[in-house]
């Protein structure tokens, strides 16, 4: 595994806490948390580059811990922090709390129904009372955009976006793109997606994967394509001609219904998952019309560049939004997304942890 | 009853087409004297100093009295009328229980007098039952207990049957049908304009053609009815797209008998707003009227989702509000109504898509108004009219009284000061509903006083 150590030597600078507890040799000596302004992870589009790289190089080291015969360090001990779903997700909330148990935090686990939405429990009655039970870190995923935002005018310690409605899904597109960096970075180039071809295929819509990586693939530089039925496309043209902010140079988005268009010559592809709700809205015909017309089958992948890359953020209808053989095959790189996904999280609860006092 | 001299003011009269220089003398309630000033005595004056104009009127007020007296009562909504240079407000029939028949409004009128306030509470009757947009109210005797028109407003009147219906009835009575346009259809679960910033936040989007759709079945349905009753009249309220817009100014070009209104947080906020943009519509567009983009231009300042700017129909990109804008320029838009929607901070200190739609307006409407007229979006006289006697051709001789600085009648005008700016703060606001995009805005124009019907409603003491 090439495990990247671009940016010089890790260091911990002066002034930084160091919530390893000073021990040296429990930790792999992360980068230095003094460049990061934030002290909740919301969005990823308030991220500057340089914050998106401090992310990646502190996944390096945490992919190191990981690799430990006893992977856990003491970073955070003595920290509650307390994973609040309004959505059912094993998979991010499993991750999380893997990744918090490793860097030895006391993790809470609260599964609040979305039906308690619905009863009209208030999410800020909630969080102050998460926050007087004792937790520093809030790690929530609703179904309404914009949900986590107000949670953190009225938490004192740190929230962490586990998705949020449509809107972002911070820790997926930088895990995705930490992922792409172990196969095409370089090391050496620092906006390592310029010059590719990335095409997000399906509900672009209704996915805040989507949303999130079209902000984190553009700022590395990435040739983006977000292709579906048009119905599923629904705003993204006026966003694609208006650009990204924060896009490094070179980059820039089309938006298509044209499958072949978009996959012709693609370095990476990435299938969302298919809902059946949007037949019932009217969206889609059918699954089996969708997965005759945009199911990433070998056949399909076939017009892209001889080994492009295949991601999928999970979980999957194989079959529909992506075959089976695709799914499991070489190109595939859906379970290092899993398995960067807990080193990801483990680096933003590390960053964060150390955000003492920053600005949203 | 009120004294009051005021000399060397700015007078605006929308309803004798004049303003300028001149004096007011009101004694015992009564208009005593209008002087227009002119030659040597007027120099030095300007409509950047003291300003009378008529007191307004609002076609759209929602009071919460009965059924959510913690959002508003009946005398704070008066007193933020008064407060905000209102004399005359009009209130919605979706209270609780809906104003669906006469003893309800009998409720509401007795409210209204036992405040003591001297603003004017005129009250619209439901179209609907309960507003079910099932079986048609008791519009006869609604007109009868002295409604000013009808109207399921917080929904659309539900289909263009029921329409056609409420249309002949209100027309029997001389009474408009005031509806608020959306295609319920097209617009399930939507929080924000479809659009740029909701795709970028992630907001499910209201379509544009959800307000032009159901204007044109509203027109449509109108067109057809008059033939039957000719007396039927149709008042779209808070139309935000320049679809509808449009299709108004066709309507009303070959003679139908439809009026509209466009609210101040329409025409002068935008959706960028949601992302923590809080530019005015005209700034966010660049010499040529293009977009610009909030997110390049480093504005987004505030946290995005507010939930306080959840408002339905929701606010809309910066050319539709421009749009608004023009409409109220070149009168097809007839009036500006401020869709006044006080809530309390448990229905709004919530998730964005579970905010309650609408926002607190009363007191902030005329500072809108003159922001645009500082920047020359606007004239003066036009935005007074667009309170004053627009609204007042739409209510006719419901009204109940003549409009304009008339010698003789009971002094019913506002006195601002141009140049004087207020801080909009929960402590200068008379409403209960807080749920003002403006709160800690600076805001030109203070009132310095409200005389309604020869009372004095409103004074500022500082
Ligand atoms: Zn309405």
């Amino acid at each position: 595994m090439d495990v990247d150590p671009a940016g010089g030597p890790p260091t911990t600078g002066p002034g930084t806490p160091d919530p390893s507890g000073g021990d040296p040799v429990a930790f792999a000596r992360p980068p230095a948390t003094s460049s990061w302004r934030h002290r909740h992870l919301l969005d990823v589009d308030v991220l500057s580059w340089a914050e998106i790289e401090l992310v990646l190089r502190t996944t390096d080291a945490m992919r190191e811990v990981l690799a430990r015969p006893i992977a856990k360090v003491p970073a955070l001990r003595g920290t509650n922090v307390t994973i609040l779903f309004y959505e059912a997700s094993t998979r991010t909330r499993v991750s999380f709390e893997v990744a918090a148990k490793n860097l030895s935090a006391d993790v809470v686990n609260i599964a609040a129904s979305s039906s308690s939405v619905a009863k009209g429990e208030s999410l800020v009655d909630t969080v102050r009372t998460i926050e007087a039970l004792g937790a520093r870190m809030l790690v929530m995923r609703h179904p309404t955009s914009g949900a986590p935002h107000l949670a953190a005018e009225h938490f004192g310690g740190h929230v962490l976006n586990g998705g949020d409605g449509w809107h972002a899904h911070p820790t997926q597109a930088l895990l995705d793109l930490y992922t792409l960096r172990e196969r095409l970075g370089t090391g050496a180039e620092e906006r390592f997606l310029r010059g590719r071809k990335v095409v997000i295929l399906g509900d672009i819509l209704h996915s805040r994967v989507a949303r999130s990586n079209i902000w984190t693939l553009s700022a590395a530089g990435a040739d983006l394509w977000l292709c579906g039925p048009a119905t599923l496309l629904r705003g993204f043209e006026a966003w694609a001609r208006r650009g990204v902010h924060g896009a490094a140079d070179g980059s820039r988005v089309t938006v298509t219904s044209d499958v072949a268009a978009a996959l012709r010559d693609a370095d990476v592809v990435m299938a969302l998952r298919i809902q059946r709700e949007r037949m019932a809205g009217g969206l889609l015909p059918s699954l089996r019309e969708y997965a005759a017309r945009y199911g990433l089958t070998a056949a399909r992948l076939a017009e892209a560049r001889p080994g492009a890359l295949v991601m999928h953020p999970g979980p999957m209808n194989e079959g529909v939004e992506i075959a089976a053989d695709v799914a499991a095959g070489p190109r595939s790189l859906i379970t290092d997304q899993v398995t960067n996904g807990v080193a990801v999280r483990m680096a933003l609860l590390y960053i964060l942890a150390g955000a003492e006092g920053a600005g949203r | 009853m009120t004294d009051l001299d005021i000399s060397r003011a700015w007078l605006v009269d929308p309803a004798a087409g004049r303003e300028g220089p001149g004096e007011i003398v009101v004694r015992g309630g009564i208009l005593a004297a209008v002087t227009w000033l002119e030659g040597v005595e007027a120099e030095g004056v300007d409509d950047r100093g003291i300003v009378v104009a008529p007191g307004f009127i609002d076609l759209h007020t929602h009071l919460r009295e009965p059924g959510n007296e913690d959002a508003e009562t009946i005398a704070s909504g008066l007193a933020a009328a008064a407060h905000g240079g209102f004399t005359t407000v009009c209130a919605m029939a979706n209270t609780k229980p809906a104003a669906d028949e006469p003893g309800v409004v009998a409720l509401v009128t007795a409210a209204a007098r036992a405040s003591g306030s001297a603003v004017t509470l005129l009250q619209y009757g439901a179209v609907s039952v309960g507003r079910n947009g099932e079986t048609l109210a008791a519009l006869g005797e609604l007109a009868d207990s002295g409604v000013v028109g009808f109207s399921d407003d917080g929904a659309p009147v539900r289909s263009a049957a029921l329409l056609r219906s409420a249309l002949l009835y209100a027309g029997m009575a001389g009474l408009p049908i005031v509806d608020h346009p959306e295609d319920p259809d097209q617009t399930v679960g939507a929080e924000a304009s479809e659009g740029v910033v909701a795709t970028v936040l992630g907001l499910r989007g209201w379509p544009r053609s959800a307000e032009a759709s159901a204007v044109a079945r509203d027109l449509a349905v109108l067109a057809d009815v008059l033939e039957d009753e000719p007396r039927a009249r149709l008042h779209l309220t808070h139309l935000s797209t320049s679809g509808a817009l449009e299709l108004v100014r066709a309507a009303k070009a070959r003679g139908l008998p439809v009026t509209c209104d466009v609210t101040p947080h329409h025409l002068a906020l935008t959706d960028e707003w949601l992302a923590g943009a809080r530019r005015w519509s005209w700034e966010a567009v660049d010499g040529d009227g293009e977009p610009r983009d909030p997110w390049a231009d480093g504005v987004l300042v505030a946290p995005p989702y507010d939930p306080i700017l959840r408002v339905n129909p929701p606010l809309r990109a910066a050319d539709d509000a421009l749009a608004c804008l023009a409409a109220l320029v070149d009168g097809t838009a007839d009036a500006v109504a401020t869709d006044h929607a006080p809530h309390t901070v448990v229905d709004t200190e919530v998730e964005f898509g579970l905010a309650a739609n609408g926002m607190s307006g009363l007191e902030t409407a005329l500072g809108i108004l003159l922001a645009g007229v500082d920047v020359g979006r606007l004239l003066l006289g036009t935005a007074i009219a667009a309170l004053t006697t627009g609204p007042a051709r739409v209510l006719g001789s419901r009204l109940g009284r003549p409009i304009g600085l008339v010698e003789g009648a009971p002094a019913d005008l506002v006195v601002f000061d141009r140049k004087a700016t207020w801080t909009v703060s929960v402590a200068k606001l008379a409403t209960r509903g807080r749920n003002s995009p403006l709160l800690g805005r600076e805001l030109g124009g203070r009132v310095l006083a409200t005389i309604a019907g020869g009372r004095l409603a409103y004074e500022d003491r500082g």
